[in-house]
């Protein structure tokens, strides 16, 4: 069994599809590159596929990550170079490893996400002090909907930093790196809620997925290597 | 030019985004400054219902395929986005430029359901066009429709400027060159009719402003007359005879969203000769034409690699009487099986032959089969001319079950002429002893629990064209009493019912059948907020039970009454090729119960053949089962 794993953008001209979406799209481009990718059992066969931490609709990011499993080797730069000339504008296959059949799945080691948050300010808005007192609150509580139950959830503990990248009177950008995975999870504009944004005026950018390990981050690929 | 900013603004307020972004796969987007002539491809329905549309498909690649046009996508927004379209002053703008719809040289419709048609003025509306086509000046597009319900265009009259009736790919072509040398003689100056009195001798257009209609006291048609020499007294529709050598797109624009028909469909025939006499498309699309096998792989091969499609569809009105589809199936299961590409037969003729057909494409998932027998007993159904048995349904019900399916799918009509409470009572024993025969034969693997019926119940609605064009349709309380009473029989758990709204047929029988008359209510009905009325969640029977009254037209009067068989109809100007006299003795036959064959091999005389210079098409496969 060979395994491939991709770093993948997902950008503005299609940032509105939903993660299904995205994942049928590149099925299809895989499909139209005739690359030889290995199909599940049954009678609808999926190809075998798995994604690293599903986007919202309407974000973008820089740093999507997908497992692929290959029937045979394939180069990998000729690899990307087909799909990326079948790829839909807006995603753009950029890395590429090959991964051990063991290695760990990336659902299960992805648990950093990082973000850029663009959006208009609040009139006179001071957006450090607001940084600084969301940073100082100990419980900072969102309530999520999950099959007809609402749940109340403290979120500060998964909000590791926020900084302001640059801001003017009217605009401002932030940096934002918070838990996710199966062991916690901040949806970046519930950070947003405390912060004084104007509504529907949010713009968020996924700069990457990482991987947390004794203080430092490194990427889904490099741990592949190892 | 509707800017990606403005959009991107608004995008976020509105369900599935995707709608509207346009940027897919395969789309052309061509220079709109040096393109001469626009086209807007408009479907009267959201993106999510109409980008799998056929028709559209091949005239988008066919017009873009022309150095001297451009043709865009345009759908119906969802009514959160036209409430943020209206908030923010934005017209309905096409898919590819982003362009509105005003901006276009033709808006090209298609007309496939009469319950789209407030849609199409609301989209007329927010492309900034004037509704009425004699409001319309040189700075506004001509409105152009195409499509099955052409073939009685005159509730639309006032709309459009003109139809196209009968298939589309050469007409379109002409109609584009007539376009462009009006366009070149005559400058953006040229009077609007000076085109579409070119238009008009085009074989195929209808424009229907240079019509005159008379009425009689009793509100009967007492003649429809064109107005201008040049224009013919009856409109012939187009036929394409030879369908290997017409256009076939190697593209398919390919959704992000989740879409209807979203995959790979291969007209595998155009046309239907079962001759079934409630059937308006069986009518209207004959001759029956199939392409050869040869044609449908190459045409297989180039999609596939264009579109990644998981799914190639066999599309036709019936698909299991194309002569060589058990080689067809075979070629394609062995050129695409293993690439995770699967075969897909959207309707099987009631037979063990087809469950043949669906049993040999292995790979596809065993969910359901649906047949349709359509009406209830064998006496019913002879008068319908649908030319099938109990013993067809049996058996081809015992197969499926023997080869595994344990859901099977019923379709059935109410309110068919000469219906009586027995041939709706027939349709319920069909369904449990198909249910009982499911069972018996699945208990053979203890899996008797499984075995389910689905039963969808229609309100037969009498269209033109057909046999039963002169038929009354039933009245509302007795659909009502019908619906009631199968509800009541169908309490196992094992089965389920579905059936249509009984006002929703009403309203689609007033339309199908209206005159220029019915414009009026149309126009009032979405003047007081009628849109989406296919939509359960958006139709209300009060808008246009206020809109009737209104414009003092009796709803009744087009769907209730049964016809004359010597009066003037509404359409009787628009030739299908099929003679009302064939129809006629149509519809004598039905009265006796006496059933017509398949014409493709006994001629039924229906006039069309010689009347059109035409002829049914087999591609020769010798594989043909005849049943
Ligand atoms: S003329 Fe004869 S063969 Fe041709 S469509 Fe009519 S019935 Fe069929």
């Amino acid at each position: 069994m060979i395994k491939i794993r991709i770093k993948f953008t997902k950008e503005a001209p299609i940032r509105f599809i939903s993660h299904l979406d995205l994942a049928r799209t590149i099925e299809r481009a895989l499909r139209r590159a005739q690359i030889p990718v290995n199909y599940s059992e049954g009678f609808t066969p999926r190809m075998k596929m798995a994604f690293g931490s599903a986007l919202a609709v309407g974000v973008t990011s820089s740093g999507e990550y997908l497992d692929l499993e290959l029937d045979r080797h394939v180069e990998l730069d000729g690899f990307l170079e087909a799909l990326n000339r079948v790829l839909p504008v807006g995603i753009t296959f950029t890395e590429g490893v090959y991964i051990d059949q063991d290695t760990p799945t990336l659902m299960s080691i992805i648990n950093r996400a990082q973000y850029i948050l663009t959006g208009d300010l609040e009139h006179n808005a001071d957006l450090g002090q607001a940084v600084q007192s969301l940073l100082d609150e100990k419980i900072l509580s969102v309530e999520r909907v999950r099959k007809k139950r609402t749940r109340t959830l403290n979120i500060r503990p998964w909000i590791f930093e926020i900084d302001i990248l640059s801001k003017s009177a009217k605009t401002a950008r932030l940096q934002l790196l918070v838990q996710t995975g199966s062991h916690g999870n901040v949806r970046p504009e519930e950070v947003a809620e405390y912060l004084p944004f104007l509504e529907n005026s949010l713009q968020v950018h996924r700069q990457g997925l990482f991987i947390a390990r004794n203080s430092s981050l490194s990427s889904p690929l490099e741990v592949a290597h190892c | 030019m509707v800017h990606w900013e403005q959009l991107e603004r608004i995008l976020p307020l509105v369900a599935k985004p995707g709608r509207y972004t346009g940027n897919e796969l395969n789309i052309i987007r061509k220079d709109w400054a040096k393109t001469p002539m626009k086209f807007a491809l408009a479907f009267p329905d959201i993106y999510d219902v109409g980008s799998g549309h056929l028709g559209f498909k091949i005239l988008y690649s066919l017009l873009n395929g022309r150095g001297d046009t451009l043709a865009e996508r345009v759908y119906a927004p969802w009514v959160d986005m036209e409430e943020q379209l209206r908030k923010h002053g934005i017209p309905l703008f096409s898919l590819e430029s982003r362009r509105g719809l005003g901006e276009f040289d033709l808006v090209g419709f298609t007309l496939q359901y009469e319950l789209s048609y407030t849609n199409i003025l609301n989209m007329l509306d927010l492309g900034g066009i004037p509704l009425l086509a004699q409001d319309r000046d040189n700075h506004h597009p001509f409105v152009v429709g195409g499509g099955p319900c052409v073939f009685n265009p005159e509730p639309l009259a006032e709309f459009f400027d003109l139809f196209v009736i009968g298939d589309g790919e050469e007409v379109v072509m002409e109609l584009m060159d007539c376009y462009s040398s009006w366009q070149t003689d005559t400058g953006v100056q040229g009077q609007r009719e000076q085109f579409l009195l070119k238009a008009a001798e085009i074989p195929g257009v209808y424009v229907p402003a240079f019509y005159k209609v008379t009425y009689l006291n009793s509100g009967i048609i007492e003649q429809i007359e064109p107005v201008q020499d040049t224009v013919p007294a009856k409109v012939t529709k187009r036929v394409v005879q030879d369908l290997d050598s017409t256009f076939y797109p190697k593209e398919f624009v390919v959704p992000y969203i989740e879409t209807v028909h979203d995959r790979i469909m291969l007209e595998v025939m155009r046309g239907c000769t079962r001759g079934c006499r409630f059937c308006q498309a069986g009518m209207i699309y004959r001759p029956s034409r199939e392409r050869n096998r040869s044609t449908l792989l190459e045409q297989a091969r180039l999609l596939t690699a264009s579109t990644g499609y998981e799914e190639i569809s066999l599309a036709s009105l019936s698909t299991s009487d194309y002569s060589d589809i058990r080689n067809l199936i075979q070629n394609l299961m062995a050129g695409y099986g293993d690439c995770g590409i699967a075969i897909s037969l959207p309707s099987l003729r009631v037979d063990t032959f087809s469950v043949g057909l669906a049993d040999e494409i292995q790979n596809q998932r065993r969910t359901s089969l649906t047949f349709a027998p359509e009406a209830g007993s064998q006496r019913l159904r002879d008068v319908i001319n649908k030319n099938v048995t109990e013993a067809d349904l049996f058996s081809a019900a015992e197969a499926a079950f023997k080869a595994g399916w344990d859901t099977i799918k019923l379709y059935f009509m109410i309110g068919l002429p000469s219906e009586t409470m027995d041939d709706v009572a027939g349709i319920s024993e069909l369904v449990q002893q198909v249910l009982r025969l499911g069972r018996q034969i699945r208990a053979k693997d203890g899996k008797a629990g499984r075995v389910r019926v689905n039963v969808s119940v229609g309100s037969f609605v009498p269209k033109s064209h057909t046999p039963f064009q002169w038929a009354a349709q039933m009245s509302g309380d007795e659909l009502k009493k019908r619906q009631q009473f199968l509800r009541n029989q169908f309490r196992d758990r094992s089965i389920s019912f579905s059936w249509t709204d009984v006002e929703q047929s009403l309203l689609e029988a007033t339309i199908a059948r209206g005159d220029r008359r019915i414009g009026k209510a149309i126009l009032h009905a979405w003047q007081n907020g009628a849109k989406f009325d296919p939509w359960a969640e958006h139709f209300n029977w009060q808008l246009w039970k206020d809109a009737f009254s209104a414009t003092g037209i009796k709803p009744a009067f087009y769907s209730l009454r049964e016809r004359d068989l010597g009066e003037t109809l509404p359409w009787d100007h628009i030739q299908s090729g099929v003679s009302k006299g064939f129809l006629r003795h149509e519809w004598e036959l039905a009265h006796k119960g006496i059933t017509t064959p398949d014409c493709r091999f006994e001629c039924s005389d229906c006039g069309l053949c010689p009347e059109l210079s035409v002829a049914n098409v087999l591609s020769g496969g010798k594989d043909h089962d005849k049943d």
